[in-house]
């Protein structure tokens, strides 16, 4: 019996084991639901913090195209190098190799460390030229590979460069049309989630958003205009030896810039090696005095203001005037002129005379009404608003400088748009750039908005202001503007260059210039030419004067304008039916040529009868600018055999092509296969093995 | 071999309930290693697969035979844990393997059995109420020999399991409430010292890290962080079979061996992790059940010993995952991912078969 006692307290004491196990079954039961249930969201956010990543892949930037639709920048793809450290074999001898294959040999040491580091991934060098990538590729090195990335590239290489602008190693538009519309042209970029192992290492991408690519923007610019513009423009300032120059063409109604010339300049595929003075945008940024320019201000504010009659007679005392106890004197003495021929041979005296009936502030007024001390408003960052004082901070002198275009400085883009209120009969205008903004694949577009016409002059005024501004080219100062079978209205300036450090004016330093509008009855363009510090003579009507009248000349041709005066059809030119050769003969041929030479355009006679309505309707909207870009005919899917996913997402993104991946390393197989159309909302999916 | 009559005392739910966790074992295995080279399922497949014809063989011999036979088994065990400190493959560390006719064993291993089988000869006659320092000290002693040599290859969590074994047997043999304390006593004190002489910095981090893992995230806390994680962002119903992401991606440490219950937490859940505890309670139920209705003393101790071994490597390891208990490098029995430990394990559940069995027979 005592053995079955001793039984029986055993089995007890398996009971209580049994019973240890139970409690702590229910102990464990309790942690597993305060992991799992309670703790579930902060656990898992941790989890996804650690094995997931979102990568962004840039959109495919949008194209910027001229009025006709010539490709000005596009966007290529280039390559980049990377090294994968680890599979680099003699980090030492790789980083050398590079380097002298790059011709950079400080760049050694730090291809060294960047080999040498326990990343996964490191760039080499971004967006290499072909011929780089060739040398390096021919290196033959292990770990080194190279990625598809897209470069900014303007084909038309220094063409209206100022305009355009460039952009950054990261696709952000830095200056220019680039930087305004960088929103616009960059598209919405896609993101990629991506798993991270423990070791940092990639895998199986999933689409979150795909790439949106940049809409393409139609300038207003016509590469035929802007590429004359720049031609004389350089042509004048080698003739003259200036610093510099500066030529705008604009429409005076629409205020649509046509070209948008500047000296110096630069190509914005050598970014690097350009001065910060080549890459400055002189039309909007630089101020300078107008000079006699701005007598078309005094004249205009006179007229609308009946303080003076277009006959009335003013005594221009042989030449000089006292103000405020200062003497001024004319260029050269005159005597009794009328107001239209105060203007016609733009004397200081009688400007001023003008300017004092007018009074201090009506010919402020006028000046703010006209645009001056403000931006103009066009569509491109940087734009300088000129200094333009407030009477009561103006000396007693003040109004006698104005009336001269002193103690006023002014973009030439301010000038022009002044001047295009007379061409297009007394309207403000607000200069533009660009025409339309067309969404990528075409579907879609938009046109700036454009304000409500402000009038700022009668239109009889502005008339007036016409036929004064004509006589001043048919025999006043700017005779030089003069050309056969166009009226011209158009008025020289020639102002001296204030000295920075002394701020006096700097003795033989002008600017030179000249503004106007061809032909007078419906102008079809209006124009500013300003030389920077000519040598030697130095008045407008002789250095700016004979630009104008060459642009416009070859201008007018090419907008096929008819006219008003002389008949001739001469054949149309246009810049992208030359060939290489020709663009290059029409580019080294002395400034102020004929175009006769030139074969005549391969394009059929345009539809439109060459008459002056025409004319001057010509490129306005309904023309072929609103269709929609030309889309590569069915796009394919692309043959990603091979491809990291790294690549695969390069390539992808794009394109906005939807791509899910399983597992990692190389494409073995994808599907749709290679080449076959890609449709709306395709998807791609790829599987990946680590081995090829 | 095995009577008619045998087979209608076999515990069905037991063996039901083993081969449940050990298909589970195989399929987690099989999760885990995804990224690692392929084959551990299969060869942890196959080891289950032997594991079974072991079992059967100790479920078919009656255990008073092998019991019998315990002090040539011992003898051996004690030869070959020799063997191996001085000739054995070091593995991860350890000298620990033996390979024998091409097939590579843990000594360690088979020693729990042995140590088991052992004990139940020890006590199978004994007969009193209360043990004396005469039983301590043989008990002591038949496991210190295996423990230090063990200890000495070194694998200390291999030998800490044999721990179990020899207090069951001395609680069920009747432990004095003084002698217990005093073991204890002795026990904190051989910690004590060892903690201040013996350990390495690394392995006191180990012990310690799991009540504040954030205080090391990469280095001594990251297996504790990445358990956690594992097992918490699996929620109540997981992320599917072969979807957990930590795992995969190889976050978790030890996936497919000690942390293979971070696996079925991430990827079954709540539910997941209920239910294989619910099994593991249903084997160690039916351990002690087996224990309790033994035909005799030896039969009892023999089944409380092995199931007390599978316990506490249930409870262990479980705790070690759920981040309660410290990080040792004790499996869990039937789903970890190791040959000698699975066949192991088959044999306790063949033995303990083999208890209930012949509860009644003559």
């Amino acid at each position: 019996m005592a053995a079955d006692r001793t039984q029986k307290r055993l089995r007890r004491r398996v009971y209580f084991a049994a019973f240890f196990a139970m409690v702590w079954s229910v102990g464990i039961v309790w942690r597993l639901v305060d992991l799992q249930v309670k703790k579930r969201d902060e656990l898992l956010s941790k989890a996804l913090r650690q094995n997931q990543r979102v990568i962004e892949i840039d959109a495919k930037r949008g194209t910027i195209l001229d009025r006709n639709g010539h490709e000005l920048a596009i966007t290529r793809e280039v390559e980049s190098c990377y090294g994968v450290p680890g599979k680099i074999e003699e980090p030492a001898r790789a980083a050398a190799a590079i380097a002298s294959a790059l011709a950079d040999p400080s760049l050694r040491s730090d291809l060294l460390d960047r080999f040498q580091s326990r990343k996964d991934f490191v760039w080499v060098a971004r967006k290499l030229p072909a011929e780089a990538v060739e040398k390096i590729r021919n290196l033959d090195l292990e770990g080194i590979g190279f990625i598809a990335e897209s470069k900014r590239f303007d084909p038309k290489e220094e063409l209206a460069s100022h305009l355009l602008g460039y952009v950054g190693m990261d696709n952000s538009g830095l200056a220019g049309v680039e930087y305004q519309y960088d929103r616009e042209l960059r598209g919405m970029p896609g993101k990629v989630v991506v798993e991270i192992d423990a070791r940092q290492r990639e895998f199986s991408y999933s689409t979150l958003v795909p790439t949106q690519p940049g809409s393409n923007i139609i300038l207003t610019i016509d590469e035929v205009i802007q590429y004359i513009a720049e031609h004389e423009l350089r042509a004048a300032v080698e003739r003259h030896h200036a610093r510099g120059g500066s030529i705008t063409v604009m429409n005076p109604r629409s205020g649509e810039i046509l070209a948008m010339a500047n000296w110096p300049t630069y190509d914005p595929n050598e970014l690097q090696g350009s001065r910060e003075d080549q890459r400055r945008n002189r039309a909007i940024q630089d101020c300078y005095e107008p000079g006699s320019t701005f007598k078309i201000i005094v004249a205009a504010a006179s007229l609308a203001e009946k303080t003076a009659r277009i006959d009335e007679k003013f005594d221009c005392q042989l030449g000089a005037i006292e103000i405020a106890g200062h003497r001024i004197r004319d260029h050269k003495p005159f005597g009794v002129l009328s107001m239209d021929e105060i203007i016609e041979y733009s004397s200081n005296v009688g400007s001023i005379k003008l300017g004092l009936r007018l009074g201090n502030q009506r010919l402020y007024s006028y000046m703010r009404a006209f645009g001056f001390g403000r931006p103009t408003g066009i569509d491109l960052p940087g734009e300088s608003s000129g200094i333009l004082r407030e009477p009561k901070d103006w000396s007693l002198i003040s109004i006698g400088a104005l009336c001269m275009g002193q103690e006023v400085s002014v973009t030439p883009l301010q000038v022009l748009s002044a001047t295009s209120a007379v061409a297009n009969g007394g309207f403000a205008v607000r200069p533009r750039l660009v025409r339309q903004i067309v969404a990528a694949g075409g579907q879609g577009w938009s046109t700036p908005t454009t304000l409500p016409p402000v009038r700022i002059i009668d239109s009889t005024v502005a008339r007036d202001l016409g036929d004064i501004l004509t006589d001043v080219v048919e025999r006043g100062t700017g005779i030089a503007a003069r050309m056969d079978g166009f009226s011209t209205a158009g008025k020289t300036g020639t102002a001296q260059k204030a000295d920075s450090k002394t701020g006096r004016y700097a003795p033989g330093k002008h600017v030179s210039s000249f503004v106007g509008f061809t032909p007078v009855e419906n102008p079809a363009l209006a124009m500013i030419v300003v030389i920077d510090e000519p040598e030697g003579a130095y008045y407008g009507g002789l250095i700016a004067a004979p630009v104008y009248k060459i642009c416009a000349e070859r201008i007018l041709r090419y907008m096929n304008v008819f006219p008003e005066r002389r008949q001739s059809v001469r054949p149309q030119v246009t810049y992208a039916s030359l060939s290489r050769g020709e663009q290059a003969a029409y580019a080294a041929e002395g400034g102020g040529g004929e175009v006769d030479d030139f074969r005549p355009s391969r394009r059929e006679p345009s539809d439109e009868e060459p008459t002056v309505e025409s004319a001057q309707l010509s490129r306005e909207p309904d023309g072929p600018f609103h269709e929609a870009p030309p889309t590569q005919p069915g796009p394919a899917f692309p043959d990603l055999h091979g491809k990291t996913l790294r690549e695969v997402a390069h390539v992808l993104g794009p394109m906005g092509v939807s791509f899910d991946a399983s597992g990692s390393g190389y494409v073995i197989d994808q599907s749709p296969r290679p080449g076959a159309p890609i449709g709306k909302r395709c998807r791609l999916v790829l599987s990946l093995q680590r081995d090829r | 071999m095995i009577d008619r009559r045998l087979l209608v005392n076999l515990d069905w739910v037991l063996l039901g309930s083993t081969l449940l966790v050990s298909i589970v074992g195989v399929m987690l295995v099989s999760s885990a290693s995804q990224s690692l080279q392929t084959g551990f399922a299969e060869k942890q497949a196959s080891w289950c697969a032997i594991g079974l014809v072991v079992m059967v063989i100790a479920m078919s011999i009656d255990y008073h035979r092998l019991a019998d036979q315990a002090p040539v088994f011992y003898l051996l065990v004690i030869l070959a844990l020799m063997y191996v400190l001085f000739f054995g493959r070091i593995i991860s560390g350890a000298r620990s393997w033996i390979t024998l006719a091409g097939f590579r064993a843990q000594p360690s291993e088979v020693a729990k059995i042995v140590l088991a089988l052992m004990l139940t000869k020890y006590f199978a006659e004994f007969r009193q109420n209360r043990v004396s320092a005469r039983e301590i000290g043989a008990v002591a002693l038949i496991v210190g020999i295996p423990l230090l040599l063990t200890a000495a290859q070194p694998d200390l969590g291999t030998a800490v399991t044999f721990l179990p074994i020899a207090a069951s047997a001395l609680i069920l043999a009747g432990m004095p409430t003084r002698w217990l304390v005093g073991i204890i006593c002795t026990f904190l004190m051989i910690s004590l010292f060892a903690w201040f002489f013996l350990l390495k910095d690394y392995q006191k981090d180990r012990l310690t890290s799991f009540i504040s893992p954030e205080a090391d995230p990469k280095g001594s806390g990251y297996h504790s962080i990445q358990s956690r994680i594992a097992v918490g962002s699996g929620g109540f119903t997981g992320k599917g079979y072969t979807q957990g992401t930590q795992s995969r991606l190889e976050f978790l440490p030890a996936r497919h061996t000690d942390f293979v219950f971070s696996v079925l937490g991430e990827e079954e859940g709540f539910v997941g992790t209920l239910a294989v505890l619910g099994l593991y309670m249903l084997i160690i139920q039916r351990g002690f059940s087996a224990a309790r209705h033994a035909r005799d003393r030896a039969g009892l101790f023999l089944a409380a010993c092995l199931t007390s071994l599978i316990a506490f490597h249930i409870i262990i390891n479980v705790g070690m995952v759920a981040g309660v208990l410290p990080i040792t490098g004790i499996p869990l029995p039937f789903l970890s991912y190791g040959g000698s430990f699975t066949a192991v394990m088959f044999v306790s559940v063949g033995l303990i078969l083999n208890v209930r069995m012949r509860k009644t027979v003559n």
